[in-house]
């Protein structure tokens, strides 16, 4: 059985689902007055997908908590906004993730039905996991670092060793796809009366997005000779996708290089989605070298960018270097020589 | 000699292969949802795209063309006789190549030979990225089917075949194996829960059974030590404790140890006199004997062909047909341990042929040995022809 407070901090499972309708409540009636705690609810679990504050500080009782989530997927889907569809899948995945990391094997096991798991319970002790190797690779496709791959991991008989908060971390991979398909299946049902109440709440968020979507200028450096992983990192990290670890590393790490500042470092970080100032601007010196071991980190070269997965759309240039900064020097000399 | 007759007389040959053995192609599961594809002999030109509801009309269709090789997709689709993009995908099995192509084996240098196709430079063993003459890629390679090529093949397969099972936990029934006429082995995996991976979670599997991306740290680290728990762990301790107790020094210098290396390891075995019970294994490996990890590693993987495995719209060799580089024909293999390539795949027998033979390294088919050949006028058991034809090393008389 799942009570009702856990629907509270799940309330994506179709449990919480079935709550919502056994509780009867009609969209037509959402617009009165004892539904508006749930609406204000709803509006902020929306509105801090562009902060990084954490959704649990404003919690008011379980029932808004289950109430105020479909009704955030209902207003998100009539706006129509797939970046902040995303940022709001990840931001409520993320909020599960550090609930799920908490509990026990058994009930991680109970939750990741549904998303059809194939798991087992660990027999001799208690606080791991084993997946079905299938759902594994599903599961961890996104994930790069070296400790997902299959053949770090221990494996046997088809089954794949998890420890808890391992197996939570991937749990919060397919909540948040599963959020984002939620969202964009719906069909804007909204009623008339919201319209008003939409209309302010886009406008707030198209506020807060602007200053995020206008790209950062970087005079010095040349666009046209960036490597395509690169390139391709650029674009997602100004687009507000979130980008991994190893990812917002090499990006980093090359921008430094090209003698980008912090300021436009910062810039051009702003729009991912769990984007803290304070942290940023902390990894960013120890890039640099002006804190920490005080020595400036290089990009990882194309053989490490292939082992993680991050060598994307190679060109006729990758084939002659072995370095994303070799691509760049002799994209530069090239297009020189071009011009004179 | 006329190269077009020397076509048509291996055709015939195929023609009677079919003919005489009207029940040896056989269909592969859910065959009218496979993408069928037929090498020819004209001009090796490949007709792709085709769908059959029935064997008996695969069956009619290879005879009448006689292709020289023929294929079916690893993947279903919905409509296997449309254009790619609307095939309508279902699924793929998990198939793995072994082939004697990508290993090293040191008879290599005896029996494939390489060719300039620019400046005509020539060189043995497998051919380099590019000429070391000219610099030019475009290398004609000749290889050879030997016995050591074969059993090298096998071995991987077997080393794959052992991780499919205890560590990705397929069962036998749900594995296949195939020679494939020529010189290695594929691996068919056919299970529901893996149809539907996407080439990337393929490679991940790839990389499992080849080693690659190992990294020693996090296995052996990363997780706490369960005992029952299998993986790359327990089997890299039991090569690494191999290796570290018993192996001789001839073959720790063939994995390319170094002098120094290998009197160090010998200084510790007798000081430790074989009891390595003391000892961390792991740790004795990271602080004294580094350089047997990689060894240990590479000994451990299956050394398959990468690309094949994570193509989900691979095409792969239909069992019962001929392989147009032998002659020798695509069998399933039941019990591989016992299974003799050079026996088993031969597909006709019982005639002769007189051939002039060029050049031949010495090789078996099934209880003859042949050659070596250089230059001469044979008349040896049409396999045997066969083969030699098939692979440009000889041709019959009277062509």
């Amino acid at each position: 059985m799942i009570s009702i407070s856990e629907l509270a901090k799940y309330p994506f499972l179709p449990e919480a689902a079935e709550y919502v309708r056994e509780l009867g409540v009609k969209i037509d009636e959402l617009n009165s007055p004892i539904y508006e705690r749930v609406l204000e609810r709803a509006e902020q679990r929306i509105l801090e997908t562009l902060t990084p504050q954490s959704i649990d500080e404003k919690y008011i009782s379980d029932n808004v908590e289950i109430l105020s989530f479909p009704v955030a997927l209902m207003m998100l889907s009539q706006m129509g906004n797939d970046l902040l569809n995303r940022r709001f899948a990840l931001k409520e995945a993320k909020r599960a993730y550090d609930h799920l990391k908490l509990e026990s094997a058994e009930k991680l096991k109970q939750y990741s039905l549904t998303f059809k798991w194939d798991v087992q319970t660990l027999s001799l002790r208690g606080e791991g996991l084993l997946l079905s190797f299938p759902d594994y690779l599903k599961a961890s496709s996104k994930m790069k670092e070296p400790r997902w791959k299959l053949v770090n991991r221990p494996v046997t008989r088809g089954y794949v060793y998890l420890s808890k908060v391992e197996a939570a971390r991937l749990l919060q991979e397919e909540i948040a796809s599963s959020i984002h398909k939620k969202i964009t299946s719906l069909s804007p049902v909204l009623t008339k009366s919201l319209e008003a109440r939409l209309e302010k709440l886009s406008k707030r968020i198209e506020e807060t997005l602007k200053p995020l979507s206008e790209a950062p200028t970087l005079g010095r450096l040349t666009f046209t000779a960036l490597p395509p992983c690169i390139k391709s990192l650029y674009d997602a990290a100004i687009a507000g996708r979130n980008l991994s670890h190893v990812e917002r590393f090499t990006l980093t790490t090359f921008l430094v290089k090209m003698g980008l500042k912090m300021e436009e470092l910062l810039g051009l970080f702003k729009p991912l989605p769990d984007f803290d100032e304070k942290k940023a601007r902390y990894q960013i010196e120890h890039i640099m070298g002006v804190k920490g071991s005080r020595r400036q980190y290089v990009p990882p070269a194309c053989k490490t960018l292939k082992t993680h997965g991050l060598c994307r759309n190679p060109d006729e240039t990758c084939r002659k270097v072995a370095h994303p900064l070799g691509y760049y020097r002799r994209k530069v000399g090239k297009l020189r020589g071009e011009q004179s | 000699m006329n190269k077009a007759k020397v076509v048509e007389y291996v055709k015939d040959r195929f023609r009677e292969y079919y003919l005489k053995n009207p029940g040896s192609v056989t269909a592969p599961s859910e065959m009218e949802k496979r993408e069928f594809g037929f090498l020819l002999f004209v001009e090796k030109q490949m007709i792709r795209h085709k769908g059959f509801k029935s064997i008996e009309d695969l069956r009619s269709f290879i005879g009448e063309v006689v292709p020289s090789d023929v294929y079916y997709s690893s993947a279903y689709y919905m409509n296997p006789e449309e254009d790619m993009d609307r095939k309508g995908w279902l699924g793929a099995d998990l198939v793995f190549d072994i082939d004697a192509d990508h290993l090293n084996t040191p008879c290599k240098s005896v029996h494939d030979k390489w060719t300039c196709g620019n400046c005509g430079a020539m060189g043995v063993g497998t051919p380099p990225e590019r000429c070391f003459k000219c610099g030019a890629t475009s290398l004609r390679e000749e290889s050879w089917i030997c016995e050591l090529c074969l059993n090298q093949a096998k071995e991987e397969t077997n080393k794959l075949l052992e991780m499919l099972t205890d560590d990705l936990g397929f069962s036998g029934r749900e594995i296949q194996i195939y020679f494939t006429g020529h010189r290695g082995y594929h691996v068919h995996v056919r299970n529901e829960r893996i149809r539907t991976l996407r080439g990337d979670e393929r490679k991940e599997i790839v990389d499992y059974v080849a080693g690659i991306g190992l990294n020693p740290t996090l296995l052996f680290h990363g997780s706490p030590v369960i005992d029952e728990l299998g993986g790359w762990r327990p089997r890299l301790e039991r090569e690494l404790t191999r290796l570290l107790l018993y192996a001789e020094e001839e073959e720790l210098k063939r994995y390319g140890l170094k002098e120094r290396n290998v009197r160090e390891l010998q200084d510790f075995r007798r000081k430790i006199k074989g009891d390595l019970l003391k000892h961390s294994t792991i740790r004795l490996v990271e602080s004294r004997f580094k350089s047997i990890l990689e060894v240990a590693v590479a000994g451990c993987s299956a050394h398959i062909d990468t690309v094949v495995t994570t193509d989900v719209h691979r095409l792969v060799r239909l069992t019962g047909t001929l392989n147009g580089k032998t002659g020798l024909k695509v069998v399933e293999v039941k019990e591989i341990d016992r299974f003799d390539p050079l026996r088993e795949a031969i597909s006709l027998s019982g005639g002769e042929e007189t051939v002039y033979i060029a050049d031949s390294p010495k090789f078996r088919l099934g209880d003859m040995e042949y050659g070596p050949y250089n230059q001469e006028l044979k008349t040896l058991p049409v396999e045997a022809a066969l083969l030699l034809i098939c692979k440009g090393k000889a041709y019959p008389t009277g062509v």
